[in-house]
């Protein structure tokens, strides 16, 4: 059984049918495609949500911290780039903080995209800050295994060892300025020391009016500092640490990591 | 019944196809240029991504920042200033220099522009107030913007960074 009867002119539109499918095949595909790149679109928009909320929970840290902020401090609509934040800190009342962050593209109105950061349970500690630690430490000897930077490693088992008696020092660069009024050593063979100070790591200063306490406590007027020395005198003088503080610069808040929840 | 094709009959079947041909076409660049917005997307997308996610992390690592411009910033990554970075825009190429390994973190970037708050978290002006160490010692928060354009498709992304370790 024959299905189609060729009579005259099925030919055309058996070819309209077969344009007709290709037409709709084409434009399926189109929409398809189109459909992909309004998902990329959204995506590129929530990447940028998702680093205004990174740029919201960085000034929640700084509040925080150097900001001085007590938690449960929070900004709402900050804009931001292409778009705004809001931020909330929440003391949790077990020595923990949390920070949330929402980054929206453009406005937390009509946003097209958003995203939500959360640090949980973020540790706080208030502590003075021993700004020795994580500083580069050099010497102008050390004996055998016992270098220069065993005086800052925050071990008192270790330490730095001269190779020579008399006229020895050790010297920590911080890297930053900091505000000094504090070093307590722990050491051995120190018979007589002197501290000193420099911004440049050219021209030092002597601290004044040191007066040392018991316990290798040594306090003196406040001086800014980028390096610190300490010169020592003695048979093969050892210093076990080396810590610098700011007394007059008080306690500050320590902010740990927590946990990073982010959400869309 | 004479065989063999009219001309009108040739006529009807050279439009349709050309009418065919026209609409194959069609369908056929608008689906490859849009292929290649897609393309040019993803692109930027995942290399703005990868570049600010690198930036933002090393600088939030930041010891001492040893030079604070609109367009360039360079920084010790360790306190003893053994690791330099910096990060700067040379013609559309964001780079990334640590010592004498330059890294491209991008060849689409338009505008890369940086801002700083002390730590009052005032903005501060550029470039006096950077200009000398004592200054920079002052930055806390470095605010990053980074335009990224690859044929014609663009995207501006900004985060900001608390440079933890600056000035303890």
């Amino acid at each position: 059984m024959k299905l189609f009867k060729w009579e005259k002119g099925a030919a055309l539109i058996f070819v309209f049918i077969v344009l007709i499918t290709l037409s709709a095949i084409a434009f399926a595909f189109l929409t398809m495609v189109r459909d992909e790149i309004t998902t990329s679109g959204a995506a590129l928009a929530d990447m940028q949500a998702f680093y205004i909320a990174e740029a919201g929970l960085a000034k929640a840290r700084w509040a925080l911290t150097e900001g001085e902020e007590a938690a449960g401090w929070g900004q709402e609509d900050i804009s931001f780039g292409e778009g705004t934040y809001t931020l909330t800190t929440f003391d949790n009342g077990d020595d923990t903080y949390t920070i949330t962050s929402d980054g929206y593209i453009p406005d937390d109105n009509n946003p097209v995209a958003k995203r939500r950061i959360v640090e949980s349970d973020i540790p706080v500690t208030t502590e003075l800050i021993n700004f020795s630690s994580g500083a580069a430490a050099s010497a102008s000897s050390e004996q055998g295994a016992n270098t220069a930077d065993h005086a800052n490693d925050g071990e008192s088992s270790t330490k730095w060892k001269s190779a020579v008696n008399n006229g020895s020092w050790l010297k920590l660069a911080f890297g930053y300025s900091a505000t000094l009024d504090r070093i307590i050593y722990t050491g051995n063979k120190i018979d007589s020391y002197t501290i000193e100070c420099s911004e440049d790591d050219a021209v030092y200063q002597a601290v004044t009016n040191p007066v040392e306490s018991p316990g290798g406590i040594v306090d003196f007027d406040a001086v800014s500092a980028r390096y610190l020395m300490f010169n020592v005198n003695g048979n093969k003088p050892e210093v076990n640490e080396l810590e610098s503080y700011s007394i007059a610069g008080g306690a500050s808040t320590i902010l740990g990591r927590g946990e990073f929840i982010t959400s869309w | 019944m004479r065989k063999g094709l009219t001309l009108i009959e040739l006529t009807i079947v050279i439009a349709l196809f050309s009418i065919l041909t026209v609409a194959v076409f069609w369908s056929f660049t608008a689906g490859l240029r849009t292929w290649g917005s897609g393309k040019n997307r993803a692109a930027i997308r995942q290399d703005g991504s990868l570049a600010i996610q690198k930036m933002t992390r090393e600088l939030s690592q930041a010891y001492s920042i040893r030079a604070a411009n609109e367009d360039e910033i360079t920084f010790w990554a360790d306190a003893a200033g053994e690791e330099e970075i910096s990060f700067v825009l040379e013609d559309t190429a964001l780079l990334r220099k640590a010592g004498s390994i330059e890294t491209v973190l991008t060849f689409d970037a338009q505008t890369f522009a940086l801002s700083y708050r002390d730590l009052y978290d005032d903005v501060m002006t550029l470039p006096q107030d950077t200009a000398s160490q004592g200054k920079r010692d002052n930055i806390r928060i470095v605010v990053i913007s980074l335009n990224l354009n690859k044929g014609g498709e663009a995207i501006t992304l900004s985060s900001g960074v608390y440079t933890r370790n600056q000035g303890l």
